[in-house]
This record gives structure tokens, sequence and C-alpha cells, in this order.
């Protein structure tokens, strides 16, 4: 673990304790004398340098070294500050002395022995809080290592505090995206599986009903009546149904007709520090006639992100060139690997039209044994913090709800992960129709999963 | 009289049974059912059907694998196919209960037989080309 120093841009206490450079000491003090004496107990101390120790005589002065103007603001490895200044008194001092020196430890030297205002002190932020008239070169010594080290944890702590209020805001986040989607998910397969149940013994009583229709219309009252009423029991009963399917359909996605190509170059573009950070070439192969498709475009953008920021993860420790391969195109469903828990006439079928995006990475891929668990929720072939194991379930939920198919693989040559996400055409998109047509008959396929 | 051959492709027998009776009835048409969709193809082959009614949910092939099946075949890629689905939103049908999934005409359970036999005679019409 890197240590919490470098990313917030002071450098390391630690440093210049034991060994190194010199440690250089603000000494905050009006009184001559005992900065005298301060001062003569830190050059008889046993540092293993010298320590340069700068004086200021009032917080005014002080908070003038500590200044961001002033060039050696970064450089002071520890303050020493008594807190009865000409122009500041008391625990406003430390006060005013921390919050121009962060990072900065504090030890109060003071002229008496108050033990409960060392406790007040140290709550508020000093390191510690020694009596004048006790000090030694020992003491002082000490206290000053002890207080580089308290500092250093403390700043280690709160960096690992962030990371994990980070990394807990992100958990929330996506575990609020899969239930969403799960439960858009789960409530779809109801609403088909109960749909198909009931619509098929209604729609026997429907044809019992029309077949004894004029029969009993020429029988007349109560034969007639009878049937009206049965009529109107069917059509009750098929606008709830109708009803759940509805529900469960339209509830979270906002369909639009559109083209593929631009969600897919608007989520290259939100994820363009990234690509820079980790020196990633996105190598674009996109199809321009491409016919449309009928997509949420934000929640697809949000999968695509998700796809890129692993295949970006992936080639982290690689040696070799990191290169993604954004590729879009169309062609015709050769095979199909059909989900028998979904009902649904809509769904992709062998011989349609679909639309795929393939993003291929040159990471290591993943071993076949786990390529099998990736869309299960949790599952997650990151070190610990930096996945949670949630994107990808969330992502084929997504692209279940749109009735795509969402496929994983290793690729070979070059060697890699390929991602690719099928979604059916709807219309093509305007331009020279033949021209098109000639295109779309690449035949693609969707490989069989394996149980 | 010449009846009109309707190959029902249905798992649901009391549905597929009572479609018949009602179509048989008026006498305009000659119906046979098939209720294993595997059987679908030689069951068309051999019957010869003037229009098809496929359900869409059944185990083993579904109606769009029965469908893109049909298409397939030189000589049956020509007869009207139309699709009886339970899986319809309110959003997707317009009054006459009927969807167009792009070229197939689809119909949503429970229909009426009216609108049935109207659905029917639209697929039979030869189509504006």
């Amino acid at each position: 673990m890197n240590p919490p120093f470098e990313s917030s841009g002071i450098k390391n206490p630690e440093a210049n304790a034991s060994s190194g450079t010199a440690m250089r000491i603000l000494c905050i003090e009006d009184n001559d004398g005992d900065f005298a004496l301060v001062k003569e107990h830190l050059l008889e101390a046993v540092f293993d340098h010298k320590p340069e120790v700068i004086r200021a005589v009032s917080l005014k002065d002080a908070i003038t070294h500590l200044s961001p103007d002033s060039a050696d603001r970064s450089e002071f490895d520890v303050i020493l500050l008594d807190l009865s200044l000409p122009d500041s008194f008391g625990p406003e001092t430390l006060d005013r002395v921390d919050e121009a020196a962060v990072h900065v430890p504090i030890i109060i030297l003071s002229g008496n022995e108050d033990h409960d205002l060392a406790v007040k002190m140290v709550k508020r932020g000093a390191q510690d809080y020694l009596p004048k008239y006790f000090l030694s070169g020992d003491l002082l010594l000490r206290s000053i290592l002890y207080a580089l080290e308290r500092q250093r944890s403390r700043l280690e702590m709160s960096s690992l505090n962030n990371r994990l209020q980070e990394a807990t805001h992100e958990l929330k986040t996506t575990q609020m995206q899969l239930i969403q989607a799960e439960k858009l998910d789960s409530l779809g397969r109801l609403a088909a599986g109960v749909a198909h149940e009931v619509k098929n013994p209604l729609a026997t009583i429907q044809m019992g009903v029309d077949f004894f229709r004029t029969k009993a219309e020429e029988l007349g009252n109560p034969y007639d009546i009878m049937v009206i009423y049965m009529q109107e029991a069917i059509e009750n009963a098929d606008a709830i149904i109708r009803g759940m399917v509805d529900y469960s359909r339209s509830d979270d996605l906002e369909l639009k007709t559109c083209n593929l190509n631009g969600a897919v170059l608007k989520a290259i573009r939100m994820v363009r520090h990234e690509v820079l950070k980790q020196n990633v070439r996105i190598k674009k192969e996109m199809r321009v006639a491409l016919p449309a498709v009928r997509i949420d475009e934000a929640k697809m953008v949000q999968v695509f992100i998700n796809i890129l920021m692993n295949s970006i993860q992936a080639m982290k420790g690689c040696d070799g060139e990191r290169v993604i391969t954004v590729k879009t195109f169309c062609g015709k469903l050769k095979t199909i690997d059909r989900d028998l828990g979904r009902r649904d006439y809509d769904r992709l079928r062998v011989e349609d039209l679909a639309v795929v995006l393939e993003i291929r990475d040159l990471g290591p891929g993943i071993t076949e044994d786990r390529l099998n668990r990736v869309f299960e929720p949790f599952f997650t072939t990151k070190p610990t913090g930096e996945g949670t194991g949630l994107g990808l379930s969330v992502a084929k939920n997504i692209v279940d709800l749109h009735r795509g198919y969402f496929q994983v693989s290793n690729v070979e040559d070059p060697k890699g992960l390929r991602v690719q996400i099928f979604l059916k055409a709807r219309e093509l998109t305007r331009g020279p129709m033949k021209r098109q047509e000639e295109q779309l008959h690449e035949e693609i396929e969707i490989q069989k999963h394996k149980p | 009289m010449n009846r009109k051959r309707i190959l029902i492709i249905d798992d649901d027998i009391p549905l597929s049974q009572t479609m018949k009776i009602n179509l048989e009835a008026t006498d305009d048409y000659e119906v046979l059912v098939e209720k294993k969709s595997s059987q679908a193809l030689s069951a068309a082959r051999e019957f010869k059907p003037d229009l098809i009614l496929l359900d869409v949910i059944m185990p083993d092939l579904d109606g769009g694998d029965v469908s893109a099946l049909l298409q397939s075949d030189p000589i049956l890629h020509s007869v009207p196919v139309i699709m009886v689905t339970a899986l319809v939103s309110n959003g997707e049908t317009g009054s006459d209960l009927t969807v167009a999934n792009g070229d197939t005409l689809m119909v949503a359970k429970p229909i009426r037989f009216e609108k049935l036999v109207a659905a029917i005679e639209s697929g039979l019409s030869p189509h504006p080309v």
C-alpha cells in the first residue's frame, strides 16, 4: 500500500525522524527566554541530524510561515506551540495553527501543568502537551518522534477511511441498481408465466362463448344475457393480466429507437479520463450504416462504461500494448442460446437481424471455470477493494430487460477477453437501402452456454 | 365449396380444439391440429395448409423457432403464418388485438372468434408488394 502522504501532497514526516535530512521545526514562542530554552533542549537531543529550528513570535508570524505563499510551508515536520501569544490566547491558538498546517503534528509547550487543559488540547488535535519547566532533550525527542508516528497513523487511517467510504458508496449504488434490475427481471418472468398460464384457458373459454353466442342469441333471455356476462368476465380477467405484463415491461426502461453507435461513443467519452490515466488506446471499428435498436440509452451507456472499465482494469498489469477494440456490426443470427426461464415473443431468434457491440481487450482473460460465474452477483476476479462484483450482473440484467443477449468469452490471436452484446435490429436507418442489405449478410453466432 | 386449409400448431389442446370446432362450424375452413412443435414442419409438408396459426410459447421448439424453420423451407416459406401469443402488453396491440412484429402478424390471446377470422382472412389475402 502506498503511504498516504504521497497522495495528500505533504512529505512523509517519518523520513526525517530517524534518517535522511534534518528535521525542520517551527517553534511558535513569543518569549525570548523560553525560546532559547526550547532550542537548547532541541540541540542537546540525540537526533540523527541536527534539526533546523525556525521561530515565529506571534500567531500572525506563524501563519505567514505556514501560508501557501510561503516557499517552505510544507517543509515543517513538527510545530512546537505556546498557546499564549501576543495576538492569540488559549485553545483558539491551536485551532488557528492547526487550520494553517493541516497535516503537521503540533506539540503544545505550556507554562503550567493543567491536566484538564492538556486533555482538551489533545482531543482538539494536539499531539502532546508538555509543561516547559519539565522539558529535557530526551523528553522533547521522544514526544516529537511519537507525535510523528501518531500523525502518520492518523493520516493513513483517514486515507483508509476515505477509501472505505468511497467503496461503501459504490457498493450501495450498484446494489440499488442490482435490486432494481433484478426486481424488474423477476417481475417480467413472473408476469410472463402468469400470462401464459391464465390466458390459454381464457382463450379456450372465449372460443366456447363464441361458439354458443349465435345459439344463445336465437334462444333469447336468459341465454343471451348469460353469454354477455361471460364475455365481460373474460375481458376483465384479460385486462388484469395485460396490466401486469404492461407494468413489468415499461416500468423502468425509457426505450427509444436509436443508433447504437451514439450510445457507444458516449460511453467511450465518459471513460476518457481512465483511458488516458492507464495509457490505453481505444480502437474503434464501428459500422456506419447500422440498423436502429430500441434501447434505454442512459442505461445502456452504463452497461458499456462498465465493460470498458473492466477491460481497462484487466490490462493494468500488462506490459505489452494496451488496446481496447470497440466494434459494432450487424448480421443474421445463426445460433442462439435460449434462456428457458424467459418467456418472450420478442426475444432474439435464429435468423433475426441483430446489432452487435463487441468490446475486446488484450488482458489475461478469465479462466474457463470462472467464465460461467461472471454474471453471479458479488463474483469478482479483481482484488478486494477494486470491484464489488455487481457490475456485470447488473449489466446483464439490463441487457436482458432489453431482450438482448450478453456474451463473455476468451479469445486468441490476439489473446484477450471479448464481451458481446446482441440486440434485435428494429429498422434500417436512412440511407441507400440496397447497400445496407448487402452488408447485412454477415452471419453471427451466439455460443451455447456451458452447463 | 373450396375450404381453406388451416394448420394450428399449439400444445394447448383445449384451445386448439375449440378453435378448430369454431373454424369448421363456419364451413369455410378445414383444420388440422398439431400439438408437437417438433412435428410442425412435417405436419405442414403433409397437410399443405393455406395458413398456419402458430402458438408462441411451447415446450421444445417455440413459435419463433418454428417460424424460422418454416421460413427457411423452400415450399413452406410462402405460407402465411399468424402467431398467437399471450405475452402482449396493452401498448403493443391495436383495437383489433393484433400486433405487427416485423412481417409476422400476431394476435393476442384471448381473441374473439370474429377477430380471429378477420385476421385469418387478412393473412390469406395476397399481400400488396
